[in-house]
C-alpha cells in the first residue's frame, strides 16, 4: 500500500497547471508565478500561488500592486481575489490554467463594471483576523437591534449569550461578562478591514472608542447589509499601544429564524399542519423526530407503553426517559431540541380502543400515521379512514428488518395495495426466537438502521400527502436485504 | 507550449558528472604536483592550470579527460616542442610509470602527455604552454616533432563562457551541456566532438539569435541556430570562430560521412525539438526530447516523462478524468 497514485495525480497536475501558466507568459519566481492577466486595456499583474493542497484546493491570486485593483467584496484580507466560492469546486475546474485564467480576466471585468448582479455573501467576518477567543457569540433579535449597548454573559459549552443592557460605567477584569455596542453600518460597498474603517461611521456621541479604551465595551456586533440581506459579526475590540484593533469572534444568530433556516423548502406549507403518530415505538419516534424537524408544528403522540432500557438502542430517547411513557417522552425530547413548545404536542398515554378515538384523531389531523405494526390497529385505521374518505400512512418493518414498507391506505385513486414483497428468509435459516420476561411477543432482530431507514421514508410520503404532492398513490416498498443496486457504466 | 521545466532540471542533473566531479581535480591535482616537482619545469617557471570543458563546467558524464594547461613563462625560445614534450613524458612516466597490467600511464600524443588514471576511469591532458609574443596568449605545440606552435588562449576561453553564463540568466551553461549531450546522442562517438559543438553554441549566443525564459526555450532556440551552423560549416565551409584568438577558428578532424551526417541530424533535431516545444500534450512534448537526449554516460535515459505519462507517452489511466472519477456522486451534493 503505497501513496503512487496520489502522488503521480498531484505532480501531473501540477505540473500541467504550471505549462499553462507558462503558455500565458506567466514567469516562475520564488514561491509564485508572475504575469499579466485581464482584458486588454484592463490588464494587471498577478502573482498566482499553489497552495499545498492543489490541485485540491484552488489557486490564489494576489495583484503584485495591492492597490492596482479596487477593494471589495471580493478581495480578501490579504489582498487576494475572491475567486472561488466555496460552493464552487465542482470537477476541481482550476487545474487547467487557460479556465483559471480566464476566470480570473472575468473577475476583473467584473470588479473594473463595479460587480452589478452580485452575490450578497455575507462573510464580512473574512476582513478581520481571528480573535484568540474561542467561545462563540450568540445574540437574539432583541440583542440585533442597531446602536444600542448590550451584554455578553458566558454560559454552558464555551458560548457567551447576548441580552441587552446598559454599558457598564466601571471597567471589569471578567472575561465571564463582557460590555457591547451593536453597530449598523447599513449598507457596505467596500468591506471595512480595520477598526478605523468602522469607527469612521459611527455616531460621534456614542464615543465608542473611549469607551473601549475604558473597556467597558469589549465585543462590537457589526450589522451591515448586502443588497437586501443582513448579516452580523462579532469583533473582539481591544486598546493597544497602536489604536484600537479589532478580530472577529466566532458568531451565530440564536434566533427563531436561524434555528429552522435548515428545515427544508416545505417547512412554511408545514409549520400549520397536524400529524397524529399512533405508535411511538422505534419507528413512530424517529418519525415523530423527523416530522417536527421537518417544520410540522402540531404533534399528537399516541401509545400506551413505556420506556424500558431494552427500547433505547432502536428508540428515539435516551437513558434518562427509562420509565417515562413513550409518549412523554418523545414530546420532551422535541421540546427540548426544536421551536415546540408542550402545548404544541398532545400526548395520549394509552392505546387507541375505539373506532370513534380514531375517528376522532382523523377528522382533527391532516394526517394519522400508523407506526403501531399491530394488524388490528392497521385493519380499523384503515376502515375508519377509508369510512371518512381520508388516508392515513401506514409503516412496518418486515421479517425481522430485512425489508419496510409504507402503505397509504385507503390507495389514492383506487390503485391496488403494494404486492408483497419476498420475504428473505424464503430458503435460509430461521433462528431461534429471543424472549425477555414477561409474556410479550418475541424480541425482533431489527437493526437500529433500518427502523431509521424506513422511518425517513414513511415522513417523505407523509410530506407528499401534507403538501398535496404524493410520492406514490399507493405508497414505497423495499427490501434492505438485497445487495445494492448496480449501475453498469 | 510544453517547458517540462521539471524535467528538463531533471535531464540537467542526470547528465552532470557525478563522482567524476571530486576525482577529476584529485587527479589534475597529482599531475601538477609532479610537473611543479621537476627542476628544470620550475627553472622554467611552470604554472599549471585546468583548463576545457570540466574547468567550463560544460562536461557531461561521463568525465574522460581533464585538460591542464601547463604555462612555461620562462621556456627558452630554443627549446623545441619536441623537446619539452619528451621533458614532461620523463616527469610524468617517472612519477605514473604503468599501471597494474604493465602498460605505461603516460602516453605522447601530437601537442600533450596523457596520463591515465585507471582508479578513476579518467585521464589528465597536460599541454605545455610558451608565451606568444604578444604577451597576452599563449602557444601550444601543434605537432611536436615539428616544432610548430600554435596560438592559443584557453584561459580567455573560460572568462568568455562564464561572462556568457551571467549575460543569459544562468542559461548559457546548462543549454551547452544539453546540446553536447545531443550530439552524443546523435552522433556517438562519431566527429565533429562536443568542443566544436560548444564553440558552435558560443557563436549562436554571441550572434543574439538565441533567447528564451527557461530550459526548454533555450534548448530549442539554441539547437535551430547551432542546426543552422553546423549546416553552414559543411555545407558553405562557413568556419566557426574561435572567440579566443582573433581571427582564427575551430579546426576539427572529421571525414566528410561524418560531417554530412552531423548537418543532418542536427537540421533533423532543431525541427523535432522546436514540434515538441509547440505541443501542447506534456508526454508527446517528452517522448521527442527524451529522443533528442539519449542516454547519459551511465547508459540511463537522460530526460524522464513527466509524473501521469506512460513511457510511451501515454497519458495514465488514473489520470483521464480523475475529476469525475474521484466523486462518482458528482456535483450538487449535500453531506
Amino acid at each position: 500500500m503505497n501513496l503512487d497514485a496520489y502522488t503521480d495525480y498531484v505532480a501531473f497536475t501540477r505540473q500541467h497547471f504550471e505549462e499553462g501558466l507558462l503558455r500565458a507568459g506567466f514567469v516562475e519566481a520564488e514561491t509564485e508565478w508572475r504575469g499579466s492577466v485581464g482584458p486588454s486595456g484592463n490588464q494587471v499583474e498577478v502573482a498566482v500561488f499553489l497552495p499545498e493542497r492543489f490541485p485540491f484546493g484552488p489557486p490564489k491570486v494576489r495583484p503584485t500592486m495591492e492597490n492596482s485593483v479596487l477593494w471589495s467584496w471580493h478581495r480578501e484580507l490579504d489582498g487576494s481575489l475572491c475567486l472561488v466560492a466555496e460552493d464552487d469546486h465542482d470537477e476541481l475546474w482550476w487545474v487547467e490554467a487557460p479556465a483559471f485564467l480566464d476566470h480570473v480576466s472575468e473577475w476583473l471585468q467584473q470588479a473594473a463594471r463595479g460587480w452589478p448582479d452580485d452575490r450578497p455573501d455575507l462573510d464580512l467576518d473574512r476582513y478581520f483576523h481571528r480573535s484568540t477567543d474561542q467561545r462563540v457569540y450568540l445574540y437574539d433579535e432583541q440583542a440585533s437591534v442597531g446602536n444600542t449597548f448590550i451584554r455578553f454573559r458566558q454560559d454552558k459549552n464555551n458560548t457567551m449569550r447576548a441580552s441587552r443592557g446598559t454599558t457598564v460605567q466601571k471597567a471589569r477584569n471578567s472575561t465571564k461578562e463582557f460590555g457591547g455596542y451593536v453597530v449598523d453600518l447599513g449598507e457596505v460597498d467596500v468591506p471595512p478591514r480595520t477598526w478605523a474603517d468602522i469607527s469612521a461611521r459611527i455616531q460621534p456621541q456614542v464615543d465608542l472608542d473611549s469607551r473601549i479604551r475604558r473597556r467597558e465595551v469589549n465585543v462590537v456586533l457589526l450589522k451591515y447589509l448586502r443588497g437586501s440581506h443582513e448579516g452580523i459579526i462579532a469583533l473582539k475590540v481591544i486598546s493597544t499601544v497602536d489604536g484600537i484593533e479589532a478580530r472577529r469572534l466566532t458568531s451565530a444568530a440564536n434566533t427563531a429564524t436561524a434555528r429552522s433556516a435548515r428545515a427544508g423548502l416545505q417547512q412554511t406549507l408545514l409549520c400549520d399542519k397536524r400529524v397524529a403518530i399512533i405508535g411511538l415505538g422505534a419507528l413512530g419516534s424517529f418519525s415523530a423526530d423527523m416530522l417536527a424537524r421537518a417544520g410540522v408544528r402540531h404533534l399528537t403522540l399516541v401509545d400506551g407503553d413505556v420506556i424500558l432500557p431494552g427500547n433505547i438502542v432502536r428508540h428515539l430517547v435516551g437513558r434518562e426517559s427509562i420509565g417515562l411513557p413513550k409518549v412523554d417522552a418523545v414530546r420532551a425530547y422535541i421540546v427540548d431540541r426544536y421551536e415546540h413548545g408542550a402545548e404544541d404536542i398532545d400526548v395520549f398515554s394509552q392505546n387507541l380502543a375505539t373506532a370513534g378515538q380514531v375517528a376522532r384523531l382523523i377528522k382533527e389531523h391532516d394526517l394519522v400515521v400508523n407506526a403501531s405494526a399491530d394488524f388490528s390497529t392497521t385493519a380499523l385505521l384503515h376502515v375508519v379512514a377509508e369510512s371518512l374518505g381520508a388516508n392515513i400512512i401506514s409503516v412496518v418493518l418486515q421479517d425481522d428488518g430485512s425489508a419496510y414498507r409504507v402503505d397509504v391506505l385507503p390507495t389514492l385513486e383506487g390503485v391496488p395495495p403494494l404486492p408483497p414483497l419476498p420475504t428473505s428468509q424464503e430458503g435460509s435459516q430461521r433462528l431461534p426466537d429471543l424472549f425477555e420476561a414477561g409474556c410479550g411477543s418475541p424480541i425482533s432482530p431489527t437493526p437500529p438502521h433500518a427502523v431509521m431507514e424506513a422511518a425517513a421514508a414513511a415522513v417523505r410520503h407523509c410530506i407528499g400527502l401534507l403538501t398535496g404532492q404524493p410520492l406514490h398513490p399507493a405508497g414505497e416498498s423495499r427490501s434492505l436485504a438485497a445487495p445494492p443496486e448496480r449501475h453498469d457504466l | 507550449m510544453a517547458h517540462l521545466k521539471q524535467q528538463f532540471k531533471d535531464a540537467l542533473s542526470s547528465i552532470e558528472p557525478g563522482k567524476d566531479k571530486a576525482n577529476a581535480p584529485e587527479a589534475h591535482q597529482l599531475v601538477r604536483r609532479a610537473l611543479e616537482a621537476d627542476p628544470k619545469l620550475a627553472e622554467y617557471g611552470v604554472d599549471p592550470v585546468l583548463i576545457g570543458s570540466y574547468k567550463r563546467n560544460v562536461s557531461i558524464k561521463r568525465v574522460k579527460d581533464v585538460d591542464v594547461f601547463v604555462r612555461l613563462p620562462e621556456l627558452p625560445s630554443d627549446v623545441t616542442s619536441k623537446d619539452i614534450l619528451d621533458r614532461f613524458f620523463t616527469v610524468l612516466h617517472k612519477e605514473f610509470s604503468t599501471d597494474e597490467e604493465g602498460h605505461r600511464r603516460t602516453k605522447r600524443q601530437d601537442r600533450s602527455l596523457q596520463v591515465s588514471f585507471p582508479d578513476y576511469d579518467l585521464y589528465v591532458d597536460a599541454v605545455p604552454a610558451r608565451p606568444h609574443w604578444d604577451g597576452k596568449t599563449w602557444e601550444i605545440p601543434q605537432k611536436g616533432t615539428q616544432n610548430k606552435w600554435v596560438q592559443t588562449n584557453p584561459e580567455s576561453l573560460t572568462t568568455l563562457s562564464s561572462e556568457m553564463n551571467t549575460r543569459h540568466s544562468e542559461f548559457y551553461v546548462p543549454t551547452v551541456k544539453l546540446l553536447r549531450q545531443t550530439r552524443r546522442a546523435l552522433l556517438g562517438g562519431a566527429k565533429p566532438g562536443g568542443f566544436f559543438i560548444e564553440m558552435a553554441t558560443y557563436q549562436a549566443f554571441k550572434s543574439g539569435s538565441v533567447s528564451g525564459s527557461d530550459h526548454a526555450e533555450y534548448y530549442v532556440s539554441a539547437l535551430e541556430e547551432v542546426a543552422r551552423i553546423v549546416n553552414d560549416f559543411v555545407l558553405l565551409g562557413i568556419p566557426v570562430t574561435d572567440p579566443t584568438v582573433p581571427g582564427q577558428s575551430i579546426r576539427i578532424r572529421a571525414t566528410e560521412e561524418e560531417l554530412n551526417k552531423a548537418a543532418t541530424r542536427f537540421a533533423d533535431a532543431a525541427s523535432t525539438a522546436r514540434v515538441a516545444l509547440k505541443e501542447e500534450n506534456e508526454g508527446n512534448a517528452a517522448t521527442e526530447f527524451r529522443k533528442l537526449l539519449g542516454k547519459n554516460g551511465d547508459n540511463e535515459t537522460v530526460f524522464p516523462m513527466p509524473p501521469g505519462f506512460n513511457e510511451d507517452g501515454t497519458k495514465r489511466s488514473t489520470i483521464i478524468s480523475a475529476g469525475a472519477r474521484t466523486v462518482p456522486a458528482g456535483t450538487r451534493t449535500f453531506g
